[in-house]
């Protein structure tokens, strides 16, 4: 493993495929065939993307790639085989395993909140 | 305003300064360049974000910004002189009557309306910042030329696509309770709110998040400017420590003094300092109470009640926070200004006191 901070994250729920803190993240989006879904939140383990309406068979296993778009267009950085979990109105839940050993550097790049990056004794002596 | 805070506001950065002068003086090149304004002076004028604070540098929290219509009698040097008006209805509708000896100002109702509300989208927001100044002009209908702002389309797609990210866990968190899934997809769900249109087609988020429905789209916008300048502030942190640990070492001039010149650097100093560090230690705990109620709800807690009230003074907040920046932003550039030339030695002491006089009478 690195040694990357933990990005800000939200408690785990405990609902099925949320068993780890769940991250939200800018500039990520995951490809299955050939549409691409913004990422809603992720957890080392599962993933939650803006399913636009479609609709996900239970127990599918699907391809999945990863992609940036935080520095512009996007940008395939991962791609992985994925267990579809459930779907609400929304969105769709799919559990992965990441198997590489910067995801958390990766994770910790596209945060979304960077509020714990600054100092409020910027301006003392 | 004496010469030298003109001098200095004029000097500004993007976020406190919109210079439509030099933007129209650059469209006259091209044929059939679009003119914002039916008041020919207008599109000469120059847009300043103003601090409205009391003697102890407090300021007003509901408003704390004001913007100044700065017109140059001379557009090619504006640090010559010129008129100037605080902006509002009354005040312009003065102005197009008293300014016309010196000014081209449009006088037919229709025209003098129609300048009126573009004026009024200038005060829309804050700060100036390129996109959030695109951004109130998009929402106002007004479509102007790309010239007229600054923004990088890739960095607009950013801003927008993480403001988004933040709405959409909101939406998730505040429906799952109820049958509320209006729009087929979450994403048209989010834009509604970024576009801050069709806000009837989202009542059930906004008497889950228990909104004044009247207020609601206020309330967005502002949550959406707040989300945009915690960004901003992020950026700028890198330039305020350096300016922070300049001023600290800094603080005093070359000459050695005594007695009342002393003094007078060392108070000037320390209200400089005290000010910028209650700015920026007000600033960042405004930004991590976003973040903590905004947590607090989408995560397992889903507490509301502190999120609810958060968002209840978005528009407190996001003014606040724009008054800040542009605050924090001006000084930056002051410093930089006066401190040109003076790379790694202290500043003379004529220099370094019209500085602070500068920087104490702009924050």
């Amino acid at each position: 493993m690195t040694n990357a901070r933990t990005p800000s994250s939200i408690p785990a729920d405990g609902l099925p495929g949320r068993k780890e803190p769940r991250f939200l993240v800018d500039g990520m989006g995951v490809e299955i065939g050939s549409k691409r879904y913004d990422v809603i939140d992720i957890s080392r383990s599962s993933v939650r993307i803006d399913r636009s309406g479609d609709d996900f068979s239970t127990g599918a296993r699907v391809t999945v790639t990863f992609v940036s778009e935080k520095d512009g267009p996007a940008t395939p950085i991962h791609k992985t085989e994925a267990g579809f979990i459930r779907q609400d109105a929304y969105c769709a839940v799919f559990e992965y395993a990441p198997g590489l050993p910067e995801w958390d550097d990766i994770l910790n790049a596209h945060k979304s909140f960077h509020v714990d990056d600054l100092n409020p004794d910027l301006w003392n002596d | 305003m004496d010469r030298d805070t003109l001098k200095t506001f004029l000097s500004a950065g993007p976020t406190r300064k919109f210079d439509l002068g030099a933007i129209t003086a650059k469209l006259e090149e091209q044929e059939d360049a679009q003119r914002l304004f039916r008041s020919r002076s207008l599109n000469r004028a120059i847009f300043l974000k103003y601090l409205d604070t009391d003697d102890q540098g407090q300021t007003p929290k509901q408003s704390p910004v004001r913007t100044l219509v700065y017109l140059p009698f001379d557009p090619k040097a504006p640090q010559d002189g010129g008129q100037s008006f605080f902006y509002s209805r009354e005040r312009f509708t003065d102005f197009s009557k008293n300014g016309k000896a010196f000014f081209s100002i449009a006088q037919e109702p229709e025209d003098l309306q129609r300048d009126a509300d573009i004026l009024d989208v200038f005060t829309d927001a804050p700060t100036f910042n390129p996109f959030l100044l695109h951004d109130a002009f998009e929402r106002s209908g007004y479509a102007l030329e790309p010239a007229f702002f600054n923004v990088d389309p890739h960095h607009v797609h950013l801003v927008k696509t993480r403001i988004k990210n933040r709405i959409r866990p909101i939406i998730i968190a505040a429906l799952e309770n109820t049958n509320g899934a209006m729009d087929r997809s979450l994403d048209t769900f989010a834009a509604r709110i970024w576009e801050n249109k069709e806000l009837d087609r989202i009542r059930p988020l906004i008497k889950a998040l228990d909104l004044p429905e009247h207020e609601a789209g206020d309330i967005f916008h502002s949550w959406c400017g707040i989300t945009y300048f915690e960004e901003e502030f992020v950026a700028l942190a890198p330039h305020l420590k350096r300016f922070a640990v300049w001023l600290s070492e800094n603080r005093r001039p070359r000459e050695s003094l005594t007695g009342e010149a002393a003094e007078l650097i060392d108070n000037a100093a320390s209200t400089a300092r005290k000010r910028y560090r209650a700015t920026w230690v007000s600033a960042v705990e405004t930004l991590q109470a976003y973040q903590r109620t905004f947590e607090s709800f989408v995560g397992r807690e889903r507490n509301i009640t502190p999120f609810i009230d958060f968002m209840r003074d978005a528009r407190q907040h996001f003014w606040t926070l724009g008054a800040a920046l542009g605050r924090l932003e001006q000084s930056a550039y002051a410093w930089r200004t006066f401190a040109k030339g003076y790379d790694g030695v202290r500043l003379p002491f004529d220099r370094l006191n019209a500085f602070y006089q500068v920087i104490n009478q702009t924050q």
